[in-house]
Protein backbone atom coordinates (compact mmCIF):
# COMPACT_ATOMS: atom_id res chain seq x y z
CA UNK A 1 0.00 0.00 0.00
CA UNK A 2 2.87 2.17 0.95
CA UNK A 3 4.54 1.93 -2.52
CA UNK A 4 1.63 2.64 -4.05
CA UNK A 5 0.87 6.16 -2.14
CA UNK A 6 4.43 6.95 -2.37
CA UNK A 7 3.85 6.62 -6.20
CA UNK A 8 1.10 8.49 -6.81
CA UNK A 9 2.93 11.02 -4.88
CA UNK A 10 5.88 11.06 -7.26
CA UNK A 11 3.59 11.17 -10.32
CA UNK A 12 1.88 14.40 -8.44
CA UNK A 13 2.77 18.29 -8.58
CA UNK A 14 3.68 17.99 -4.97
CA UNK A 15 7.44 17.04 -5.18
CA UNK A 16 7.97 19.67 -7.91
CA UNK A 17 6.59 22.89 -5.76
CA UNK A 18 7.94 21.76 -2.44
CA UNK A 19 11.47 21.83 -4.27
CA UNK A 20 11.07 24.55 -6.47
CA UNK A 21 9.83 26.48 -3.41
CA UNK A 22 12.47 24.50 -0.74
CA UNK A 23 15.83 24.80 -2.40
CA UNK A 24 16.07 28.98 -2.19
CA UNK A 25 14.77 29.24 0.76
CA UNK A 26 17.48 27.16 2.20
CA UNK A 27 19.87 29.29 0.57
CA UNK A 28 18.26 32.51 2.09
CA UNK A 29 18.25 30.75 5.91
CA UNK A 30 21.60 29.81 4.99
CA UNK A 31 22.28 33.74 4.42
CA UNK A 32 19.93 35.05 6.98
CA UNK A 33 22.11 36.14 10.21
CA UNK A 34 19.06 37.23 12.69
CA UNK A 35 17.80 34.16 14.74
CA UNK A 36 13.93 35.48 14.52
CA UNK A 37 13.93 35.37 10.62
CA UNK A 38 15.68 32.11 10.80
CA UNK A 39 13.01 30.48 13.24
CA UNK A 40 9.88 32.17 10.89
CA UNK A 41 11.75 30.65 7.58
CA UNK A 42 12.33 27.22 9.11
CA UNK A 43 9.07 26.46 9.90
CA UNK A 44 7.89 28.18 6.79
CA UNK A 45 10.03 25.35 4.61
CA UNK A 46 8.77 22.49 7.03
CA UNK A 47 5.21 23.75 6.59
CA UNK A 48 5.99 23.52 2.57
CA UNK A 49 7.58 19.97 3.06
CA UNK A 50 4.85 18.62 5.42
CA UNK A 51 2.74 17.94 2.50
CA UNK A 52 4.36 15.19 2.00
CA UNK A 53 3.48 13.35 5.28
CA UNK A 54 -0.39 14.58 5.21
CA UNK A 55 -0.51 13.31 1.62
CA UNK A 56 0.85 10.17 2.62
CA UNK A 57 -1.39 9.97 5.90
CA UNK A 58 -3.99 10.94 3.87
CA UNK A 59 -3.54 8.31 1.60
CA UNK A 60 -3.28 5.70 3.62
CA UNK A 61 -6.66 6.33 6.00
CA UNK A 62 -8.29 6.81 3.12
CA UNK A 63 -7.72 3.38 1.33
CA UNK A 64 -10.06 1.92 4.70
CA UNK A 65 -13.22 0.56 3.37
CA UNK A 66 -15.86 3.70 3.17
CA UNK A 67 -13.49 6.58 3.51
CA UNK A 68 -13.32 8.25 0.06
CA UNK A 69 -16.19 10.81 1.27
CA UNK A 70 -14.72 11.51 4.47
CA UNK A 71 -11.57 12.88 3.64
CA UNK A 72 -12.19 16.12 3.69
CA UNK A 73 -14.10 16.27 6.23
CA UNK A 74 -13.49 13.97 8.86
CA UNK A 75 -9.33 12.53 7.87
CA UNK A 76 -7.56 15.48 6.19
CA UNK A 77 -7.95 18.15 8.93
CA UNK A 78 -7.08 15.91 11.81
CA UNK A 79 -3.84 14.95 10.06
CA UNK A 80 -3.09 18.00 8.70
CA UNK A 81 -3.48 19.90 11.89
CA UNK A 82 -1.19 17.10 13.63
CA UNK A 83 1.50 17.14 11.29
CA UNK A 84 1.72 20.97 10.77
CA UNK A 85 1.73 21.51 14.70
CA UNK A 86 4.22 19.00 14.98
CA UNK A 87 7.83 21.35 14.91
CA UNK A 88 6.33 23.35 17.85
CA UNK A 89 7.00 20.49 20.31
CA UNK A 90 10.76 22.12 19.60
CA UNK A 91 9.49 24.87 21.91
CA UNK A 92 9.15 22.95 25.29
CA UNK A 93 12.78 22.39 24.59
CA UNK A 94 13.76 25.61 24.28
CA UNK A 95 13.02 28.17 27.14
CA UNK A 96 14.98 31.14 26.18
CA UNK A 97 12.97 32.91 23.31
CA UNK A 98 10.41 35.47 22.59
CA UNK A 99 7.40 34.58 24.02
CA UNK A 100 5.15 35.59 20.69
CA UNK A 101 7.55 33.42 18.12
CA UNK A 102 5.98 30.40 19.08
CA UNK A 103 2.49 32.01 17.23
CA UNK A 104 4.64 33.18 14.27
CA UNK A 105 6.43 30.23 13.84
CA UNK A 106 3.07 28.01 14.21
CA UNK A 107 1.96 30.51 11.68
CA UNK A 108 4.49 30.14 9.24
CA UNK A 109 4.42 26.33 9.46
CA UNK A 110 0.22 26.47 8.52
CA UNK A 111 1.46 29.04 5.59
CA UNK A 112 4.04 27.08 4.37
CA UNK A 113 1.49 24.18 4.26
CA UNK A 114 -1.06 26.49 2.36
CA UNK A 115 1.09 27.48 -0.48
CA UNK A 116 1.37 24.44 -1.62
CA UNK A 117 -2.72 23.77 -1.74
CA UNK A 118 -2.48 27.40 -3.22
CA UNK A 119 -0.36 26.02 -6.48
CA UNK A 120 -2.37 23.36 -6.63
CA UNK A 121 -5.45 25.35 -7.26
CA UNK A 122 -3.73 27.69 -9.61
CA UNK A 123 -2.75 25.00 -11.78
CA UNK A 124 -5.93 23.90 -12.02
CA UNK A 125 -7.03 27.79 -13.16
CA UNK A 126 -4.58 27.87 -15.87
CA UNK A 127 -6.62 24.84 -17.09
CA UNK A 128 -9.13 26.39 -17.43
CA UNK A 129 -8.19 30.05 -18.03
CA UNK A 130 -10.84 32.88 -17.79
CA UNK A 131 -11.66 36.57 -15.99
CA UNK A 132 -14.46 34.80 -14.09
CA UNK A 133 -12.22 32.43 -12.86
CA UNK A 134 -9.58 34.32 -11.28
CA UNK A 135 -11.65 36.46 -8.60
CA UNK A 136 -12.85 33.12 -6.68
CA UNK A 137 -9.07 31.87 -7.00
CA UNK A 138 -8.01 34.61 -4.98
CA UNK A 139 -10.25 34.82 -2.62
CA UNK A 140 -9.91 30.93 -2.44
CA UNK A 141 -5.87 31.40 -1.89
CA UNK A 142 -6.74 34.31 0.92
CA UNK A 143 -9.12 32.35 3.11
CA UNK A 144 -7.13 29.22 2.43
CA UNK A 145 -3.66 30.59 3.97
CA UNK A 146 -5.59 32.06 6.37
CA UNK A 147 -7.48 28.85 7.77
CA UNK A 148 -4.17 27.20 7.60
CA UNK A 149 -2.04 29.80 9.13
CA UNK A 150 -4.78 30.61 11.81
CA UNK A 151 -5.36 27.06 13.31
CA UNK A 152 -1.67 26.27 13.56
CA UNK A 153 -1.47 29.75 15.02
CA UNK A 154 -4.20 28.41 17.87
CA UNK A 155 -2.06 25.41 18.87
CA UNK A 156 0.68 27.97 19.08
CA UNK A 157 -0.85 29.84 21.24
CA UNK A 158 -1.32 26.58 23.53
CA UNK A 159 2.42 26.24 23.72
CA UNK A 160 3.18 29.75 24.49
CA UNK A 161 0.55 30.03 27.89
CA UNK A 162 1.90 26.49 29.08
CA UNK A 163 5.54 27.38 28.73
CA UNK A 164 5.43 27.93 32.65
CA UNK A 165 2.65 25.44 33.30
CA UNK A 166 3.60 21.90 32.44
CA UNK A 167 0.90 20.35 34.54
CA UNK A 168 -1.65 21.49 32.05
CA UNK A 169 0.29 21.44 28.81
CA UNK A 170 -0.86 18.23 26.87
CA UNK A 171 -4.45 17.83 27.76
CA UNK A 172 -4.87 21.96 26.66
CA UNK A 173 -2.71 21.70 23.43
CA UNK A 174 -4.41 18.57 22.08
CA UNK A 175 -7.72 20.33 23.00
CA UNK A 176 -6.06 23.46 21.03
CA UNK A 177 -5.98 20.81 18.18
CA UNK A 178 -9.16 19.10 18.34
CA UNK A 179 -10.34 22.75 18.63
CA UNK A 180 -8.38 23.54 15.02
CA UNK A 181 -9.35 20.56 13.39
CA UNK A 182 -13.06 21.07 14.14
CA UNK A 183 -12.26 24.77 12.44
CA UNK A 184 -10.71 23.31 10.07
CA UNK A 185 -13.17 20.10 8.71
CA UNK A 186 -16.14 22.96 9.12
CA UNK A 187 -14.47 24.95 6.34
CA UNK A 188 -13.21 22.50 4.33
CA UNK A 189 -17.46 21.00 4.24
CA UNK A 190 -19.22 24.67 4.23
CA UNK A 191 -16.60 25.88 1.47
CA UNK A 192 -18.61 23.95 -1.47
CA UNK A 193 -22.11 24.67 -0.03
CA UNK A 194 -24.33 27.95 -0.15
CA UNK A 195 -23.14 28.76 3.35
CA UNK A 196 -19.29 29.16 1.55
CA UNK A 197 -19.66 32.80 3.23
CA UNK A 198 -19.32 31.93 6.57
CA UNK A 199 -16.46 29.52 5.32
CA UNK A 200 -14.63 32.74 3.75
CA UNK A 201 -15.27 34.70 7.04
CA UNK A 202 -14.20 32.39 9.40
CA UNK A 203 -10.54 32.87 8.71
CA UNK A 204 -10.68 36.14 8.26
CA UNK A 205 -12.40 36.68 11.49
CA UNK A 206 -10.01 34.53 13.81
CA UNK A 207 -7.09 36.58 11.54
CA UNK A 208 -8.67 39.74 13.40
CA UNK A 209 -9.06 38.31 16.25
CA UNK A 210 -5.70 37.21 16.27
CA UNK A 211 -4.42 40.68 15.83
CA UNK A 212 -6.34 42.38 18.49
CA UNK A 213 -4.99 39.80 21.24
CA UNK A 214 -1.61 40.00 19.79
CA UNK A 215 -1.44 44.03 19.98
CA UNK A 216 -3.80 43.97 23.13
CA UNK A 217 -0.69 41.86 24.50
CA UNK A 218 1.82 44.53 22.92
CA UNK A 219 0.51 47.43 24.95
CA UNK A 220 0.48 45.25 28.47
CA UNK A 221 3.82 44.95 27.98
CA UNK A 222 4.93 47.72 26.79
CA UNK A 223 3.02 49.35 29.61
CA UNK A 224 4.64 47.52 32.25
CA UNK A 225 8.11 48.04 30.54
CA UNK A 226 7.35 52.13 30.83
CA UNK A 227 6.25 51.47 34.56
CA UNK A 228 9.62 49.54 35.48
CA UNK B 1 -42.78 12.42 15.60
CA UNK B 2 -43.53 14.90 18.39
CA UNK B 3 -40.55 13.61 20.32
CA UNK B 4 -38.64 14.57 16.90
CA UNK B 5 -39.81 18.07 16.84
CA UNK B 6 -38.85 18.72 20.63
CA UNK B 7 -35.80 17.07 20.17
CA UNK B 8 -34.89 19.44 17.32
CA UNK B 9 -36.27 22.73 19.14
CA UNK B 10 -34.18 21.40 22.10
CA UNK B 11 -31.28 21.11 19.69
CA UNK B 12 -31.60 24.80 18.32
CA UNK B 13 -31.86 26.11 22.07
CA UNK B 14 -28.59 24.51 23.26
CA UNK B 15 -27.09 26.10 20.13
CA UNK B 16 -28.41 29.23 20.83
CA UNK B 17 -27.60 28.71 24.41
CA UNK B 18 -23.98 27.47 23.81
CA UNK B 19 -22.58 30.18 21.81
CA UNK B 20 -24.18 33.09 23.82
CA UNK B 21 -22.55 31.70 26.47
CA UNK B 22 -19.39 30.71 25.06
CA UNK B 23 -19.02 34.61 23.73
CA UNK B 24 -20.14 36.03 27.08
CA UNK B 25 -17.65 34.30 28.97
CA UNK B 26 -14.75 33.94 26.20
CA UNK B 27 -14.62 38.01 27.02
CA UNK B 28 -14.58 37.97 30.51
CA UNK B 29 -11.45 35.43 30.22
CA UNK B 30 -9.92 37.65 27.67
CA UNK B 31 -10.88 40.74 30.13
CA UNK B 32 -9.42 39.46 33.13
CA UNK B 33 -6.38 37.91 31.42
CA UNK B 34 -6.48 34.69 33.15
CA UNK B 35 -4.31 32.10 31.91
CA UNK B 36 -5.02 28.89 34.32
CA UNK B 37 -8.49 27.62 35.36
CA UNK B 38 -11.11 30.03 33.80
CA UNK B 39 -9.13 29.85 30.18
CA UNK B 40 -9.41 25.72 30.40
CA UNK B 41 -12.68 25.89 31.54
CA UNK B 42 -13.93 28.64 29.00
CA UNK B 43 -12.27 26.46 25.99
CA UNK B 44 -14.10 23.44 27.04
CA UNK B 45 -17.73 25.13 26.94
CA UNK B 46 -16.16 26.83 23.60
CA UNK B 47 -15.31 23.32 22.33
CA UNK B 48 -18.93 22.16 22.75
CA UNK B 49 -20.38 25.20 21.26
CA UNK B 50 -18.51 24.70 18.22
CA UNK B 51 -19.39 21.17 18.07
CA UNK B 52 -22.86 22.14 18.30
CA UNK B 53 -22.35 24.93 15.55
CA UNK B 54 -20.70 22.10 13.72
CA UNK B 55 -24.03 19.66 13.46
CA UNK B 56 -26.09 22.51 13.35
CA UNK B 57 -24.26 24.40 10.14
CA UNK B 58 -24.39 20.73 8.86
CA UNK B 59 -27.95 20.56 9.23
CA UNK B 60 -28.42 23.93 7.44
CA UNK B 61 -26.76 22.88 3.85
CA UNK B 62 -28.32 19.25 4.48
CA UNK B 63 -25.48 17.14 4.94
CA UNK B 64 -25.80 14.46 7.25
CA UNK B 65 -22.73 13.60 8.99
CA UNK B 66 -21.69 10.33 9.58
CA UNK B 67 -21.56 8.60 13.21
CA UNK B 68 -18.04 9.61 13.69
CA UNK B 69 -17.19 12.73 13.05
CA UNK B 70 -14.97 15.82 13.48
CA UNK B 71 -17.96 17.67 15.51
CA UNK B 72 -18.60 14.44 18.04
CA UNK B 73 -14.54 14.38 18.21
CA UNK B 74 -14.36 18.13 19.65
CA UNK B 75 -17.60 17.56 21.91
CA UNK B 76 -15.33 14.92 23.24
CA UNK B 77 -12.32 16.92 23.35
CA UNK B 78 -13.90 19.19 25.72
CA UNK B 79 -13.19 16.80 28.59
CA UNK B 80 -9.41 17.68 28.19
CA UNK B 81 -10.11 21.43 28.72
CA UNK B 82 -12.09 19.95 31.86
CA UNK B 83 -8.96 17.69 33.22
CA UNK B 84 -6.66 20.68 32.41
CA UNK B 85 -8.87 22.99 35.01
CA UNK B 86 -9.17 19.84 37.44
CA UNK B 87 -5.30 19.78 37.62
CA UNK B 88 -5.10 23.26 38.12
CA UNK B 89 -7.39 22.57 40.99
CA UNK B 90 -5.27 20.28 42.12
CA UNK B 91 -1.98 22.19 41.66
CA UNK B 92 -3.82 24.64 43.99
CA UNK B 93 -4.58 22.57 46.70
CA UNK B 94 -1.07 21.09 46.46
CA UNK B 95 -1.59 17.40 47.50
CA UNK B 96 -0.23 16.08 44.54
CA UNK B 97 3.19 14.81 43.30
CA UNK B 98 4.51 15.29 40.16
CA UNK B 99 4.60 10.76 39.41
CA UNK B 100 0.62 12.21 39.79
CA UNK B 101 0.58 14.87 37.04
CA UNK B 102 2.57 12.54 35.04
CA UNK B 103 0.24 9.79 34.79
CA UNK B 104 -2.79 11.83 34.34
CA UNK B 105 -0.93 13.41 31.46
CA UNK B 106 -0.17 10.07 30.07
CA UNK B 107 -3.25 8.81 30.03
CA UNK B 108 -4.91 12.10 28.12
CA UNK B 109 -2.70 11.48 25.45
CA UNK B 110 -3.37 8.01 25.36
CA UNK B 111 -7.02 8.18 25.04
CA UNK B 112 -6.99 11.41 22.84
CA UNK B 113 -4.54 9.76 20.27
CA UNK B 114 -7.23 6.76 20.88
CA UNK B 115 -10.04 9.23 19.95
CA UNK B 116 -8.01 10.22 16.93
CA UNK B 117 -7.65 6.86 15.44
CA UNK B 118 -11.11 5.96 15.79
CA UNK B 119 -12.22 9.28 13.72
CA UNK B 120 -9.21 8.61 10.85
CA UNK B 121 -10.20 4.90 10.96
CA UNK B 122 -14.16 5.35 11.46
CA UNK B 123 -13.89 2.57 14.21
CA UNK B 124 -16.89 3.05 16.46
CA UNK B 125 -15.74 0.86 19.41
CA UNK B 126 -12.81 2.32 19.56
CA UNK B 127 -14.16 5.26 20.28
CA UNK B 128 -16.69 4.21 22.53
CA UNK B 129 -14.59 3.19 24.77
CA UNK B 130 -11.99 5.71 24.90
CA UNK B 131 -14.85 8.70 25.52
CA UNK B 132 -16.24 5.99 27.97
CA UNK B 133 -12.84 6.15 29.59
CA UNK B 134 -11.98 9.83 29.35
CA UNK B 135 -15.73 10.36 31.19
CA UNK B 136 -14.63 7.91 34.29
CA UNK B 137 -11.25 9.52 34.02
CA UNK B 138 -13.12 13.18 34.63
CA UNK B 139 -15.23 11.50 37.29
CA UNK B 140 -12.41 10.23 39.57
CA UNK B 141 -10.98 13.20 39.57
CA UNK B 142 -13.49 15.65 39.88
CA UNK B 143 -14.54 13.02 43.06
CA UNK B 144 -11.29 13.70 44.51
CA UNK B 145 -11.80 17.28 44.41
CA UNK B 146 -14.92 17.48 46.30
CA UNK B 147 -13.56 18.06 49.80
CA UNK B 148 -11.95 21.51 48.10
CA UNK B 149 -14.63 24.22 49.08
CA UNK B 150 -13.18 26.43 45.91
CA UNK B 151 -13.38 23.72 43.33
CA UNK B 152 -16.77 22.40 44.70
CA UNK B 153 -19.10 23.71 42.72
CA UNK B 154 -17.01 22.77 38.93
CA UNK B 155 -16.72 19.42 40.51
CA UNK B 156 -19.72 18.36 41.00
CA UNK B 157 -21.00 20.61 37.19
CA UNK B 158 -17.78 17.92 36.03
CA UNK B 159 -19.68 14.81 37.57
CA UNK B 160 -23.05 15.54 36.43
CA UNK B 161 -21.65 15.78 32.80
CA UNK B 162 -19.56 12.47 33.18
CA UNK B 163 -22.51 10.68 34.50
CA UNK B 164 -25.19 12.20 31.87
CA UNK B 165 -22.34 11.06 29.28
CA UNK B 166 -21.73 7.31 30.32
CA UNK B 167 -25.76 7.32 30.71
CA UNK B 168 -27.16 8.91 27.31
CA UNK B 169 -24.33 6.41 25.54
CA UNK B 170 -26.73 3.36 26.76
CA UNK B 171 -29.17 4.69 24.41
CA UNK B 172 -32.17 4.43 26.47
CA UNK B 173 -34.82 6.71 24.58
CA UNK B 174 -36.79 8.09 26.72
CA UNK B 175 -33.87 8.13 29.27
CA UNK B 176 -31.88 10.04 26.71
CA UNK B 177 -34.56 12.91 25.20
CA UNK B 178 -34.43 13.58 29.03
CA UNK B 179 -30.91 14.29 29.45
CA UNK B 180 -30.48 15.89 26.21
CA UNK B 181 -33.09 18.44 27.11
CA UNK B 182 -30.76 19.08 29.89
CA UNK B 183 -27.93 20.19 27.87
CA UNK B 184 -29.22 23.91 27.65
CA UNK B 185 -28.94 23.78 31.78
CA UNK B 186 -25.61 22.74 31.63
CA UNK B 187 -24.52 26.40 29.70
CA UNK B 188 -26.16 28.15 32.38
CA UNK B 189 -24.61 26.43 35.15
CA UNK B 190 -21.53 26.81 33.50
CA UNK B 191 -22.15 30.46 32.92
CA UNK B 192 -23.14 30.35 36.92
CA UNK B 193 -19.66 28.89 37.64
CA UNK B 194 -17.61 31.45 35.87
CA UNK B 195 -19.67 34.53 38.05
CA UNK B 196 -18.81 32.70 41.19
CA UNK B 197 -15.34 32.58 39.72
CA UNK B 198 -15.12 36.53 39.03
CA UNK B 199 -17.04 36.96 42.67
CA UNK B 200 -13.92 35.15 44.15
CA UNK B 201 -11.17 36.74 42.44
CA UNK B 202 -13.29 40.58 43.37
CA UNK B 203 -13.36 39.11 47.01
CA UNK B 204 -9.66 37.99 47.09
CA UNK B 205 -8.65 41.82 46.12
Amino acid sequence: MLTNIINNLLGSNIPGFIFSILIPLLFLIVMVKDKFSKYLLGYFCYGVFSVIFAFILNEWFSQYPGQINRVSSDISPIVEETVKALPLLHFFRKDRHNRKLVIYCAMASGIGFSVNETLFYFTSFVSSPSLYSIFPLIMRTITTCLMHGMSTAVVGFGVRITRDNKIIRLPMILGLLALSATIHSLYNILIGTRLAIVALLMPAAHYFVGIALLSNDDETQGGEAYKS
Amino acid sequence: MKNNLIMEINQYVAVVVSFYISFKIMRKAVRTGDKGILLNIVLGICCLALGNVYFFLLKIVSIVPGTISVGLFAKNCCYLFFIAALLEYKKEAGKRGGLYFCFINGATFVLTAACAYALLANNIYVLNISVLLMDLFCLVLAVGLIPNKKARFFACLMISISLLDVISSIEIFTLSVFLKSLSPLLYLLFARLIDSMKEDVTHAY
